[in-house]
């Protein structure tokens, strides 16, 4: 399946890097993800299933006993994978994967069969089991820029792709057809205060999430499923590499050759 | 004439001839769309960009607001702010939910019925004012002014100045903290004699040891402490220690964590200062130079805190001890970090001096990368209060909350006292309480004691912009700006290594009739009249805070930063402003900042760091540091309750909003339903598994909450979160879990009075259902 729908991107091609070892797990990521996309707020969400997150963070242990366990964070939003198993399924051409790598969803398209739920395997998808709510009054607060979705379809990361809009006329406004690294970044590299997370074009040899996805720490959830994705993480604690991907062995030789 | 048959064939006619046009369908059109529920949609509009300051609950954090057509939709952090340097913090984030929530209270508001029912009417702020001002003028008059009573919860800055000097120059002696951190500005009052700010310099140390600190957590400023992680991880490779009972956050991101037994901080600190003295590793220097007491300090350690015996006490292990000792000693800027949880879970005295102390055996003190202390604008600001005859009477009065008087003469707030000294009638009855961004009948131990002390207050006067537990007790709600509406002060926050000023404008019009807290104070003060009025002349709290500006312009210190920096404790500062004025303009920006800052020398009444403290000798209280074991467990608890707090829980005058309470762990909350954390090995002792309901009872109370195991908590030990379970508030926050100030045990510590809620004696009893138990 992998080779059938080989993935050429244009010009750009957009990567998140997460570097795990910086992050805290405060959340102020998650919190920018909310505030930036629109996203629902119910008055019970501790029944996470039904809940609609882009961007969650996962705390992973080493799962050695007290006191030599150690824990760790990995946010996770929507992989823009190469090899997207979400398109793969989606009947309804709800979903594609776009020249800059950013795996879109057209709202209206969607019917919610959400059999790109079940394809996805890291859970970034979500559905909208209600219409949207929102604490009475804060609606005012809402931005202009991302829609909010209607009951009944399915939503994820889109990577701040208004941004990158928002991003491009600018750029075009000044006479520029390409972005210089780090004026498109998503609401979560933004906010994050220790730095952890990178933003930016793999394809631009300049930029800085070009020299870290070379990074021997630097690995991709999952990996062996072929989906190929666009967010990588860094870690130096190898229990966190090897749990993050339990396909891993071949990659722990590799860096301990290096 | 119209037959009835005419009649019908007119209407019959009529309907097939208006389906052959577009009315029908336009009109199903219009009826399906006005039927359908829509989901609301941001307005789209002209975008524009301002600055601003966000200061809830522990954040200092510089905001790039974003606006369309005037109306905010997104605050995002600042590259200007040197603290943050852009990140922000997840409060922050989500503060636009508070500014536009229905829990904001829209005008000045009177009670109508009984206390803590919440019935209130609107009211005029002209006749809401007057009332005030003509009782605290009333109260003057016939010598009563001791009987107004002051609670400021936010206790830093010129806003807290400004309410400290209403209170001196009207002639009351009860300004009150909450929260208050006590220890801190006292051990450093007794050991350097320094009365002021208290920085750590953690960007530049080499290494930290934290004892029970959530560095990473909200402790200090949570964007300074982020930035700082990432300082650390990226240079210079700090190495830091955690002491902690429970794998916080922090521990997780601390080099090593090592569980040490709830309160015994202060052992530990002096078993390591044990070993750096039986060693010789000391700053020799600093010590035979510059320190008072060295001797005394070296044969009480010697003789009490053999690393054994401090294995017994914090449980962890000899070798430990004597290889975490080494490595401190062995550093170059070595730094000894205190404050529990985000500072707010008070520490006492002593474990405050104990853990001090290492730093001064390391003569880690004024100096880079080190523990610092220098003067803020807020303290050199204020002028000499003129004072007349009332308030000079005043001064000799005792305060309400017997802070400072003969029992307690070192602390300067025991808010746990006041509470209790009203609803017991201690001492003189109080007529006004004015509360400013606090929320006592939340966030202190055993709220139910502030409930019944508001209760007995004639006139409970809030200014709190929202609907909170206090607000519910208050009798004249006078609602304050939020912060996007305000002028406000930025001053240095706590545990900052260099002093800040800043001036966060208003980037929004007051959304409902609310008015500034500052311009009120200062409103009374002029209907007061005489003394009083002539102490806060300023016209309205911007004239105040340009008066401060120029105060710092005067100083011809630090500068303002224009462009971001990534070092800003690093630069040589030197003022880029030639006028007030034109500070003034760049303040609307920027921030001004002084790194190179003159630290404050020792003042104690040797004139050197003092071990052992003088102050402490005379008062007949003992003056070294020490360790005060807690009381031992009762049968019928065998367990230690500890409360831990989490940078995504704002347990403050601020609470959660709908995003952060959206952003919750579900092992911390399950519908309304709280977790705490145990250890396998407890749950297995208990006969109790993942999510199980148990009953948590302590000697002050009980509660039914859930169980969750957490191979990361010492056994024996049972977390629970500080920061939910509220009464007041909406339906995204009312009612979610438990409030754990309910049920803590409070011990006092007999020399200072300080109260601190570390250790709780508890028990967890399974709850046994009919059927059998499903899982959450």
């Amino acid at each position: 399946m992998k080779h059938e729908h080989k993935y050429k991107s244009g010009p750009e091609k957009y990567v998140m890097v997460i570097d795990i070892d910086k992050c805290t797990g405060c959340g102020a990521c998650v919190i920018a993800c909310a505030v930036e996309n629109n996203l629902p707020v119910r008055t019970d969400e501790t029944r996470k299933l039904l809940s609609v997150d882009w961007l969650v963070i996962y705390k992973i242990t080493n799962g050695k006993p007290f006191p030599k366990t150690r824990i760790a964070y990995i946010p996770r939003g929507c992989m823009h994978c190469d090899n997207p198993m979400c398109v793969h399924v989606c009947p309804a051409s709800a979903t594609d994967k776009d020249d800059k790598g950013v795996v879109s969803q057209i709202y209206p398209r969607c019917f919610g069969c959400r059999y790109c739920m079940a394809a996805c395997p890291y859970h970034a998808r979500v559905f909208n089991w209600w219409d949207p709510t929102f604490p009475k009054g804060t609606e005012r607060g809402l931005n202009p820029d991302v829609s909010t979705r209607m009951r009944g379809v399915v939503e994820k990361c889109s990577f701040c792709n208004h941004r990158y809009q928002r991003a491009k006329e600018k750029a075009m406004l000044e006479g520029r057809t390409t972005l210089r690294d780090g004026e498109y970044i998503t609401a979560c590299a933004e906010a994050c205060p220790t730095g952890a997370i990178t933003f930016g074009n793999v394809k631009d040899p300049n930029s800085k999430v070009s020299k870290l996805v070379k990074s021997p720490y630097a690995f991709r959830l999952l990996e062996k499923f072929g989906t190929e994705p666009s967010v990588y993480y860094i870690s130096r604690q190898e229990w966190v590499r090897r749990e993050a991907d339990r396909y891993f062995e071949e990659k722990a030789k590799k860096i301990s050759k290096e | 004439m119209l037959t009835r048959r005419g009649f019908l064939q007119f209407i019959v006619g009529g309907a097939i001839g208006t389906l052959f046009s577009p009315l029908p369908w336009r009109m199903a059109d219009e009826l399906a769309l006005c039927t359908q529920w829509w989901t609301p949609q941001g307005p789209k509009g002209r975008e524009s960009w301002d600055y601003s300051w966000c200061q809830l609950g522990s954040d200092v954090v510089g905001l790039k607001v974003r606006k369309i057509d005037g109306r905010i939709v997104k605050l995002e952090g600042s590259p200007l702010d040197p603290i943050g340097r852009g990140g922000i913090s997840p409060l922050s984030a989500s503060s636009l939910q508070l500014f536009y929530g229905p829990t904001r209270i829209r005008g000045a508001k009177k009670r109508v019925g009984q206390k803590g029912k919440g019935k209130f009417e609107d009211i005029e702020w002209s006749s809401a004012l007057k009332m005030l001002t003509s009782k605290l003028k009333e109260l003057r008059e016939t010598g009563q002014s001791h009987t107004v009573v002051c609670i400021d919860g936010r206790g830093r800055g010129i806003m807290s100045g400004l309410i400290r000097r209403f209170c001196r120059a009207y002639g009351t002696p009860n300004y009150i903290q909450i929260p208050s951190d006590e220890a801190t500005p006292l051990a450093i009052r007794l050991m350097q004699g320094h009365q002021g700010r208290v920085g750590f310099d953690i960007e530049r140390a080499d290494y930290i040891l934290s004892f029970g600190s959530q560095l990473f957590e909200g402790w200090g400023t949570p964007v300074r402490m982020m930035a700082a992680y990432r300082c650390l991880k990226e240079g210079q490779q700090t190495k830091i220690v955690q002491f902690e009972p429970r794998l916080s956050e922090t521990a997780a991101k601390a080099d090593e964590w090592l569980p040490i037994k709830p309160g015994t901080e202060a052992a530990l600190a002096l078993g390591l200062a044990y070993v750096i003295i039986k060693e010789g590793l000391y700053n020799k220097a600093f010590i035979e130079e510059r320190s008072f007491g060295f001797d005394a300090f070296k044969d009480m350690v010697l003789e009490r805190y053999k690393p054994e015996a401090v294995e017994d006490i914090t449980g962890i292990a000899k070798e430990d001890i004597l290889r975490i000792a080494h490595e401190f000693a062995k550093a170059k800027r070595p730094i000894a970090v205190w404050g529990r949880g985000k500072g707010d879970i008070p520490s006492g005295l002593y474990e405050v001096m104990a853990i001090h102390s290492l730093n001064a055996l390391m003569g880690n003190i004024n100096r880079g990368g080190g523990v610092v202390s220098f003067k803020d604008i807020s303290d050199t600001f204020w002028p000499e209060v003129p004072l007349d005859e009332v308030a000079k009477n005043a001064q000799n009065i005792e305060r309400i909350d017997d802070a400072g008087t003969e029992r307690y003469p070192l602390v300067t707030n025991l808010a746990h006292r006041f509470a209790e000294n009203i609803s017991s009638d201690r001492h003189y009855p109080v007529n006004v309480l004015m509360i400013f961004e606090a929320n006592p009948c939340y966030c202190l131990p055993h709220p139910e004691i502030m409930e019944k002390a508001l209760k007995k207050i004639p006139l409970v006067v809030n200014f709190s912009s929202f609907m909170d537990e206090t607000s519910l007790f208050s009798d004249l709600i006078l609602p304050n700006h939020f912060y996007l509406e305000a002028w406000e002060d930025v001053t240095t926050p706590p545990y900052l290594q260099y002093p800040i000023f800043g001036v966060s404008r208003p980037v929004s019009r007051p959304l409902y009739k609310t008015q500034h807290t500052g311009d009120i104070f200062l409103k009374v003060a002029q209907g007061i009249g005489g003394a009083v009025a002539s102490a806060l002349p300023w016209g309205d709290f911007k004239t105040l805070l340009k008066d401060v500006a120029k105060r710092v312009y005067e100083t011809r210190e630090g500068t303002i930063i224009e462009n971001p920096i990534s070092r800003p404790w690093e630069i040589k500062a030197s003022p880029n402003y030639g006028s007030p004025d034109e500070m003034w303009e760049k303040l609307g920006k920027g921030i001004w900042f002084n790194p190179n800052v003159k630290f404050e020398d020792f003042k104690t009444p040797t004139g050197k760091f003092e071990f052992y403290s003088k102050k402490l000798e005379d008062l007949k209280l003992p003056a070294l540091p020490q360790f005060v074991p807690w009381e031992e467990g009762h049968s019928e608890f065998p367990l230690t309750l500890i409360p831990y707090e989490k940078l995504m829980i704002a347990n403050d005058y601020i609470a959660n909003p709908p995003y952060m309470m959206k952003a919750l762990e579900e092992t911390v909350l399950k519908h309304n339903d709280i977790f705490v954390e145990i250890h396998p090995f407890t749950a297995t002792h208990l006969g109790v598994n993942e999510g199980d309901l148990v009953l948590l009872k302590t000697p002050f109370g009980s509660a039914r909450v859930r169980v969750h195991l957490y191979e990361g908590m010492m056994p024996g030990v049972v977390g629970i979160p500080l920061g939910l379970g509220h009464k007041a508030y909406d339906e995204y926050l009312k009612g979610k879990g438990i409030n754990a100030y309910n049920i803590v045990a409070v011990r006092e510590e007999k020399a200072t009075g300080i109260a601190t809620w570390v250790v709780t004696p508890a028990n967890l009893i399974k709850i046994k259902r009919k059927g059998h138990e499903t899982r959450a």
